[in-house]
């Protein structure tokens, strides 16, 4: 085989397969194994076994204690929530919720993000400046809005007394708690600006030029040039509001603790759907029930990003060359 | 032309001091008394408390700043570390190999991206929970985000995984001619030039992590608990006894302010990762 006219040193040798005796492609799937391993196991742990779990536990009466003695209830808890006015209340406030805060929210951020891609100065301090508020953690959010909002100490109330030059006293988080929580989200948009900024600065000037050039006005370039180029990201906004907004019960929790209420359980006007079947689970320690409340919830959720995503054919417009971009 | 666009500036910085009006007011109400909260609109009060700062800094009458603080950073580290790591090391995985079951697995990684947290959130508190992983003494009460850190997060393992199937293919094809094992591939070559990636997601995890309440709330006790929680529920008024128990708005801000304040700063310095990690992680979603 190997002329013995070659220095040993120079000769080849079949390279020393791996102590398993693998070719190249097996070892190419053992390493990609190795590789995805801990995302496959932490899957199974934490995704899901405590889905399985939670679906089981939905139909029974699980009290966080119960493990060995839990009954099966079959569709009970399901039954009992679809018939419970607090549900249909905590939902319709969710709902207001949602409809008040993403159409509100992205104007503002779109807004501020058309304002900002304009030749003005102070371009980079304005943008830090609305930026600024996502930096803030939701504790010191909820803090710092319930002593604006505060009934007798709030900044408002004592602003509007100025004003009026009589004291006004106003509940604000007992009766407009929804609209704390908008404004909480508004003040912190400066994610969505950023997003829509991105999306702006990546519109080639040539096309509104030219758009200009044929005579259309700033509306028109807007409608007609800007709005379909920005709706894949208006659409991811969308989506992502939905699914934020659904499941929402931090700031209703925050913002009612801030009150001196609960966070777990918190205030009537603050109790959104999810907040609700939170409150069912650790206050009232009904387990089985609020993860029917959320499996109710999952499936909403579904639905709602089910005909979002269907319409989306519609309105969202993919320019060609972002679909090259996307194979690349 | 130039009148619209003076206006439009000043328009701007008028909105900008409506955004910027909550950090104002959080430091006005701060420097207050209490007893001085709820009298007539007072930009500043007419004698500022400055020792709010000193009393949560310097003594633990307030609150317990420090404990709290490294229990947040300590918390900060082992998240970040661990997801960033781990999250490279499986997105790298799924750009780089090819191997039957692949695209099944990282279809699972977007629906887990997809999945409400809610969902998860109490099973999973209930399971460890039931593993007796839950309100144990001081370094082990960590344990409940070592687990959630170790298999990486998915939008980070998408997010990798984009980068690394950026790369040329020609950087992995030499080194495994030149007999570099693969785990030193991805250790010793990819990570390197990955650097811009792993900046941009150790600030998104550090910062969330830091302002994250409810894992801490749900998981930690007491004596370990963050600043974040310890914030809303133990901060007291110190000195006199009141027959009325007084809310410590003002001392309540003074910490929230402290908490804030870090954060700020590391934005200002890290503010170019910020914005363009929002931009391609955002886009790419």
């Amino acid at each position: 085989m190997a002329s013995n006219n070659i220095p040993a040193s120079l000769q080849l040798k079949p390279k020393k397969t791996s102590g398993l005796g693998l070719n190249f492609w097996q070892r190419e799937i053992l390493a990609f194994y190795g590789f995805v391993s801990p995302w496959i196991l932490g899957f199974i742990a934490l995704s899901v076994i405590p889905l399985t779990f939670a679906v089981i536990i939905s139909f029974t009466n699980f009290n966080g204690f119960n493990l060995d003695s839990l009954s099966f209830l079959g569709l009970s808890n399901y039954k009992e929530a679809l018939q419970s006015p607090n549900v249909y209340r905590s939902f319709a406030l969710t709902a207001q919720f949602a409809l008040y805060s993403i159409p509100i929210g992205m104007a503002v951020a779109l807004g501020l993000a058309l304002l900002l891609n304009t030749k003005i100065p102070l371009r980079g301090i304005f943008r830090t400046l609305y930026y600024l508020p996502t930096m803030v953690p939701g504790v010191a959010t909820a803090l710092v809005f319930q002593t604006i909002l505060n009934t007798n100490s709030g900044f408002i109330n004592l602003f509007i007394s100025e004003v009026v030059g009589r004291p006004i006293v106003i509940d604000w988080v007992n009766n407009y708690g929804i609209g704390c929580m908008v404004a909480m989200g508004v003040w912190g948009c400066g994610t969505t600006m950023v997003l829509f900024l991105a999306g702006l600065q990546g519109i080639p000037e040539e096309l509104q030029e030219a758009a200009r050039i044929d005579g259309a006005n700033k509306w028109q370039v807007f409608r007609h040039i800007i709005w379909p180029l920005l709706s894949p990201i208006t659409y991811y906004q969308l989506m992502m509001g939905i699914i934020g907004s659904l499941q929402m019960f931090f700031q209703a929790g925050i913002l009612s603790q801030a009150s001196g209420g609960n966070f777990w359980n918190p205030l009537q006007s603050l109790m959104v759907y999810p907040s609700y079947a939170l409150s069912q689970m650790m206050s009232y320690q009904r387990f089985g029930y609020g993860t029917a409340l959320i499996w109710i919830l999952f499936v909403v959720l579904l639905i709602v990003a089910g005909i979002i995503q269907k319409t989306s054919k519609y309105w969202v417009y993919y320019a060609v060359e972002q679909e090259g971009k996307a194979k690349k | 032309m130039k009148i619209g666009r003076i206006a439009l500036v000043i328009g701007m910085s008028i909105l900008g001091l409506v955004f910027l009006f909550p950090f104002f007011w959080m430091f006005v109400t701060a420097l207050k008394r209490p007893e001085e909260l709820s009298v007539a609109i007072s930009f500043m009060p007419p004698v500022p408390q400055w020792h709010h700062f000193y009393q949560v800094l310097f003594t633990d009458e307030v609150v317990r700043f420090y404990s709290g603080l490294q229990n947040t950073l300590i918390i900060c580290v082992i998240v970040t570390v661990t997801v960033c790591m781990s999250s490279a090391m499986v997105g790298f995985g799924f750009a780089r190999f090819r191997a039957p079951g692949r695209n099944i697995l990282f279809t699972l990684v977007l629906a887990t991206m997809m999945l409400p947290g809610i969902v998860t959130m109490i099973p999973q508190y209930v399971m460890l929970s039931q593993l007796g992983l839950l309100s144990l003494p001081w370094p082990f009460c960590y344990m409940p985000w070592l687990i959630w850190s170790i298999p990486g997060w998915a939008i980070f393992i998408f997010y990798y995984r984009q980068y690394f199937a950026g790369l040329p293919k020609e950087l992995e094809d030499a080194a495994l001619i030149d007999g570099c094992g693969r785990f030193r591939t991805f250790w010793q070559i990819f990570l390197p030039l990955a650097g811009p990636a792993v900046t941009t997601v150790c600030i998104f995890l550090f910062q969330w992590t830091y302002t994250d309440y409810v894992a801490p709330l749900l998981y930690l006790t007491s004596e370990n608990q963050t600043l974040a929680v310890l914030m809303m529920t133990e901060t007291s008024y110190p000195g006199v006894k009141f027959t009325q128990p007084i809310p410590p708005v003002p001392y309540q801000m003074t910490v929230g302010i402290l908490f804030t304040l870090p954060l700020i700063v590391f934005f200002f310095f890290a503010q170019r990762y910020f914005m363009q990690g929002l931009a391609t992680t955002g886009l790419k979603g």
